[in-house]
């Protein structure tokens, strides 16, 4: 067998099994915790551009938890003729603009939720059932620089029912002819509703280790990440991803959040075609 | 079919998990039945997770003995285990001179239960200790702490787990009979199933008589009516002006809104008293203006605005509104005739600080 058939034997078999963890794990960052794995794209004049891959990270139980475990973060990226995209990071979307150096449209996301039983710091809360989100979403590139934000809305009343949104920029370069590197800083907004579901905590969850709370809409976080890209031909590719955030004042405040300074360091192996 | 254990515990609270613990020690084969999906969801985790001297209970009572075995016993265990607590001492202020009487009844009420460390502290004393504070006397309860209850509760769960206990979840208890001196017991919730045991331990707290009313033969008059006593909690933003638990000379049945500290060092006041006729954990905000006045008898620099809702707790009370409190009711055979049983009503505070001695006397009735 090939060195690339064994190759994608190897990754299907990780993402069946990390799918799996994915279920149990509720990752809730993927997006942003792959950045290096869909940071870039193959150049090729296919109609379609693939990025399948698998990888391990280390995060919180929960944002805001201080406890953390390794999370699988699948990697499937698909998009045909540059403008549709069905993607495990970026959800299921439409390239409505879609210039050399920028592209923005809607997009239907999967925001994960949280059971109670992830953490024994949850011990008593309500499960926040996963969203269904609505949005938009823009990215410009220019020269090294890459700016991207979104905004997202959750459509099921049992999951956020919120509006969030995101923002980064990055810098990227070139560490060696294989290897780049890409640095960045990130911040999310998240309206009340979105705050209330993540960070609020009902009268009737309220307990002697956990007093009521009821966060209004603010800055969520602020975050900086890294994230080394080595390509070991034109398609196989490795990253090493690491990101620390720093929760604001409606969610840093919450009687959920243990630590309001988070972090996440991961790698993925992935193959693009 | 029915499954044979030996020992069947219904609620996995703080002295449900004690109890259990206390069995499994002794070898029991234990199984805990929790209706809910997790332990302490009720009064165990809604309470100011306070370790009591012993101070105010009747002499000879329940409350009395269990509260001052089960504190010493408390601190050592937390110590041993490693189950955060401190040992902060509290303070019971007068602030009228007409509460000192008060003061000395308690201080007698102390040593006759067993508590000869309580001093008395004059007005410069008291203020010496805690310069927020105003009155014009106090007593000093120096074996008086907080604990992390559901940390506690853990450390129960875990011991008697290494020990062979298993806790089922989401099995509400239905009903049980004794036939033969064993109790064939039906289980509910999603995976129904019956059991049969030897030894059966009421311990639900808040359901504690829907449990025993349950339990046929049981004798109506071995059932004490249930009332409902909610008590709402109300955190003081900013650093707390105190360093130790604050209590007011207790100005009727209740000890009146004190103010304790989280293990984090944020003050909370309360609880209040609101009789109520069902279970509702629902907070109203508005109960926050009752404790201005109350609090700045003690602490006159309250600011306007300074509370903000915590939580609330329910208390089991087993005597009726303006009655005199009623002590721990824990029945064993002795007392209701039927072999193997236990039922604990009542078990209100110092419930918490008393759990390892409930433990201990409960397997003691069984004996």
């Amino acid at each position: 067998m090939k060195l690339r058939q064994l190759f994608a034997v190897g990754v299907a078999v990780a993402l069946s099994s990390s799918f799996a963890l994915d279920a149990v794990a509720g990752v809730p960052d993927l997006e942003a915790w792959t950045f290096g794995a869909t940071a870039t794209r193959i150049e090729n004049d296919s109609e379609w551009k693939t990025n399948v891959g698998a990888g391990m990270g280390f995060a919180a139980d929960y944002v805001g938890s201080d406890d953390y475990t390794g999370q699988a973060m699948p990697v499937v990226d698909i998009e045909w003729r540059g403008a549709y995209f069905l993607s495990t990071q970026r959800g299921l979307g439409l390239n409505l603009v879609r210039r050399r150096q920028t592209k923005a449209g809607p997009r239907i996301t999967w925001s994960a939720g949280r059971d109670s039983s992830d953490n024994t710091d949850l011990s008593g809360m309500a499960d926040l059932k996963s969203s269904i989100e609505a949005g938009v979403f823009f990215q410009h590139f220019n020269g090294p620089w890459r700016l991207e934000g979104d905004l997202r809305y959750g459509l099921n009343g049992s999951g956020h029912h919120g509006i969030v949104g995101n923002a980064s920029l990055a810098l990227g370069g070139r560490l060696s002819e294989d290897s780049s590197l890409i640095l960045g800083a990130a911040t999310k907004f998240a309206s009340a509703s979105y705050m209330l579901a993540n960070f609020g905590v009902t009268s009737s969850e309220a307990t002697s280790g956990r007093a009521a709370y009821t966060p209004t809409a603010g800055f969520q976080e602020f975050a900086g990440f890294a994230s080394i890209v080595y390509n070991v031909d034109q398609n196989i590719y490795l990253t090493i991803d690491g990101r620390g955030t720093l929760m604001m004042d409606q969610a840093a405040n919450s009687p959920l959040v243990k630590a309001s300074d988070q972090y996440f360091v991961g790698t993925t192996v992935g193959y693009r075609f | 079919m029915s499954e044979k254990v030996d020992c069947v515990v219904v609620g996995a609270g703080v002295i449900g998990l004690a109890i259990a613990r206390s069995l499994a020690k002794k070898g029991r084969e234990v199984i805990v039945l929790e209706a809910e999906n997790d332990i302490g969801t009720g009064t165990s985790s809604r309470n100011s997770e306070v370790i009591h001297a012993g101070i105010y209970y009747q002499p000879g009572s329940l409350k009395a003995k269990l509260c001052v075995q089960g504190k010493e016993a408390l601190y050592h265990y937390c110590e041993e285990r490693g189950v955060e607590h401190k040992r902060l001492g509290k303070l019971i202020v007068a602030s009228q001179d007409k509460d000192l009487a008060t003061l000395e009844k308690l201080k007698r009420t102390a040593e006759t239960n067993g508590i000869p460390d309580m001093v008395f502290l004059n007005g410069p004393e008291m203020k010496s200790l805690e310069p927020a504070l105003a009155g014009v006397g106090a007593l000093l309860s120096p074996s008086t702490g907080i604990v992390d209850s559901h940390g506690l509760m853990l450390a129960y769960q875990g011991e008697a787990e290494d020990l062979g206990m298993v806790i089922a979840f989401n099995s509400p208890f239905q009903s049980a009979r004794s036939e033969s001196n064993q109790f064939h017991i039906e289980v509910g919730g999603d995976t129904p199933l019956s059991l049969t045991a030897n030894t059966l331990i009421n311990s639900a707290g808040l359901g504690a008589q829907d449990i025993a009313n349950n339990i046929s033969g049981l004798k109506p008059n071995h059932i004490p009516k249930r009332y409902l006593l909610k008590g709402s909690y109300f955190s003081m933003t900013g650093k707390s002006p105190f360093t130790r638990l604050i209590y007011p000379v207790p100005p009727d049945a209740s000890l009146g809104i004190h103010l304790t500290l989280d293990l984090g060092g944020q003050a909370k006041f309360g609880p209040d008293q609101e009789w109520i006729d069902s279970i509702d954990y629902t907070m109203n905000p508005s109960r926050a203006d009752s404790f201005y006045a109350s609090v700045r008898q003690y602490y006159p620099d309250l600011a306007d605005g300074a509370l903000e809702a915590a939580y609330s707790g329910i208390r089991p009370k087993i005597q009726a509104p303006g009655d005199p409190v009623a002590d721990f009711m824990i029945e064993g055979p002795a007392d209701h005739g039927i072999a193997g049983l236990v039922n604990l009503f009542g078990m209100e505070s110092p419930g918490l600080t008393s759990s390892l001695a409930i433990g201990d006397y409960v397997c003691a009735l069984l004996d």
